[in-house]
């Protein structure tokens, strides 16, 4: 991406514009990518990534669950950040084993992290398909069938979990425990939803791709204004980590 | 008048840094922290918040202040090496001014170079920059994270696990509090590093979670950004923000293949977000 091509100033070119001053002087991706890159490391040299084959005999259920939590923690972070890198990530889902994020009734955003698992699963599709080394290569044809396919599996997802989404409507719900964490985790599983959208439709230069891309953008930087009339500079706390 | 108490302010000052560089010599370990009194915390938070707007010639706010700043001093992890070695710069000069000082006054000598006292004065103007600022050991040095305050970890601690930790779980409560148990049991001399950083990270978050601590409107009416909250929390996050910053340099002790290591740097990919926000990265 050049500085030129940012200059026409479309509405999807603003998030772009956005995204890459965060990510070059505010957040420390170097260093965020150096930490992860390590954690993914030894998680794998510990077969973390691999939990149903290796036996992990000693556990108690509650340390199993810790285990498969912390994996999908470190699967949901290494997605964000190799996308926003523009590299590919350190944990692909072909290589792990990994049963599905444990249900925790204790925790009432059980229903947010499972969202995030299969947003993260679909950023990690989308790279594949639409920005690796070797789709670089691909015609536009086979790009378009790339982008439909993700945008029915962004769409399936988004109607499943349309719920948890629409909860940042009503910041101040009493019926939440925390109204104020529940717009919070809302806005964020809505703000990484429009995300990956727009980084899906953008990857082919079509009028009806980048209507889409425009009408992401705006719903980006409009959750992000809402988020931060609740709680200020939470808004920044969103990008790209959670 | 005014100008001998500053001195006598100023050398007060040095003196204690001095103390601390020679119990840091004379022990050979880094900083130890301990257990502190909530009570002596808040005041000095308190007497910190209070005095911060006063002018800088108003003698009973500074000596306030400089005995807030020894209160958190001597309760959190204590200077770092670079401010030490500072002060221990400026004590030198000092005693040499003094000691030309005598030596002109006993031969009735007039007229003395004032070229030390330059030196001094400039070298203490960049040192009250480094201190005030003071989250950088000297180059080289490999001190290790310490334990922070168990109260202070303590009270951050429902905060991380009824938000924090409820969207992106790194931690289990059950497991953190049994190895909170452990370290602090066993006292300030632990090694064990990927818990010690967990437990910074987990008051990093929490305050990037919890509401200011002074009011969140300025005088004028405006609402105060997280980052411009008087110097209390800048205080704390000053201290936590030294033991990222040594964990940083030290994460090839994170590479065993044990879960608590994938958790601490995990902790640290987080923290680097609220470090930026806050401005004190």
């Amino acid at each position: 991406m050049t500085s030129s091509s940012l200059l026409g100033f479309k509405l999807f070119d603003v998030a772009d514009l956005f995204q890459c001053t965060v990510a070059q002087e505010s957040f420390h991706y170097r260093i965020a990518s150096r930490l992860l890159h390590q954690a993914c490391f030894v998680a794998k040299s510990m077969g973390l990534h691999q939990q149903n084959n290796i036996s992990f005999t000693q556990q108690t259920p509650e340390e199993a669950m810790e285990y498969n939590q912390t994996f999908w923690v470190l699967y949901i972070v290494d997605k964000a950040v190799s996308l926003t890198i523009g590299q590919h990530c350190c944990l692909p889902m072909y290589d792990c084993d990994v049963s599905s994020p444990t249900n925790d009734i204790s925790n009432p955003f059980h229903s947010h992290f499972i969202a995030r698992v299969e947003l993260a699963a679909a950023q990690e599709d989308s790279y594949h398909v639409l920005y690796s080394s070797q789709a670089r290569r691909m015609s536009d044809f086979g790009r378009s069938g790339g982008i439909s396919q993700l945008d029915h599996k962004l769409h399936i997802g988004a109607h499943r979990h349309e719920s948890l989404r629409d909860n940042v409507r009503n910041p101040n719900d009493p019926r939440s425990p925390c109204p104020t964490l529940q717009a919070y985790a809302s806005a964020a599983l809505g703000y990484h939803f429009f995300l990956t959208r727009l980084l899906v439709h953008r990857a082919v230069k079509r009028a009806s791709d980048w209507r889409q891309c425009c009408s992401d953008a705006r719903a980006c930087i409009n959750m992000l204004q809402r988020l931060n009339s609740v709680h200020p500079s939470a808004g920044c706390s969103i990008i790209p980590l959670q | 008048m005014t100008s001998l108490r500053e001195i006598k302010t100023r050398l007060d000052g040095i003196d204690h840094a001095m103390s601390r560089v020679g119990m840091m010599v004379d022990q050979n370990s880094p900083p130890i922290s301990s257990s502190i009194d909530p009570d002596a915390f808040s005041v000095a938070m308190l007497m910190i918040h209070q005095t911060e707007d006063s002018r800088p010639e108003d003698y009973a706010a500074s000596q306030s202040i400089h005995k807030a700043h020894h209160i958190l001093n001597d309760q959190h992890y204590g200077t770092t090496s670079l401010a030490s070695l500072f002060a221990e710069i400026e004590a030198s000069l000092e005693a040499r001014w003094e000691s030309a000082n005598e030596g002109s006054e006993n031969s009735g000598m007039t007229g003395l170079d004032e070229t030390p006292r330059e030196c001094q004065l400039a070298l203490h103007s960049m040192a009250k920059e480094i201190i005030r600022h003071d989250s950088m050991d000297l180059p080289g040095e490999d001190l290790p994270p310490t334990l922070p305050p168990r109260d202070v970890l303590d009270h951050a601690l429902d905060n991380y696990f009824s938000q924090a930790t409820s969207i992106l779980p790194i931690f289990r409560k059950q497991s953190f509090f049994d190895n909170i148990k452990r370290l602090y049991e066993k006292g300030p001399e632990q090694t064990d590093m990927a818990w010690i950083l967990g437990f910074n990270n987990v008051i990093l978050q929490s305050l990037n979670i919890s509401p200011p601590v002074a009011p969140p409107y300025s005088s004028s009416g405006e609402r105060l950004h997280t980052a411009q909250v008087a110097s209390p929390e800048k205080e704390l996050l000053r201290s936590l923000v030294v033991n990222y910053r040594r964990g940083l340099r030290q994460t090839d002790r994170l590479m065993e293949p044990k879960l608590v290591n994938v958790q601490a740097l995990l902790s640290m990919v987080g923290d680097i977000l609220v470090l930026a926000r806050i401005q004190t990265f």
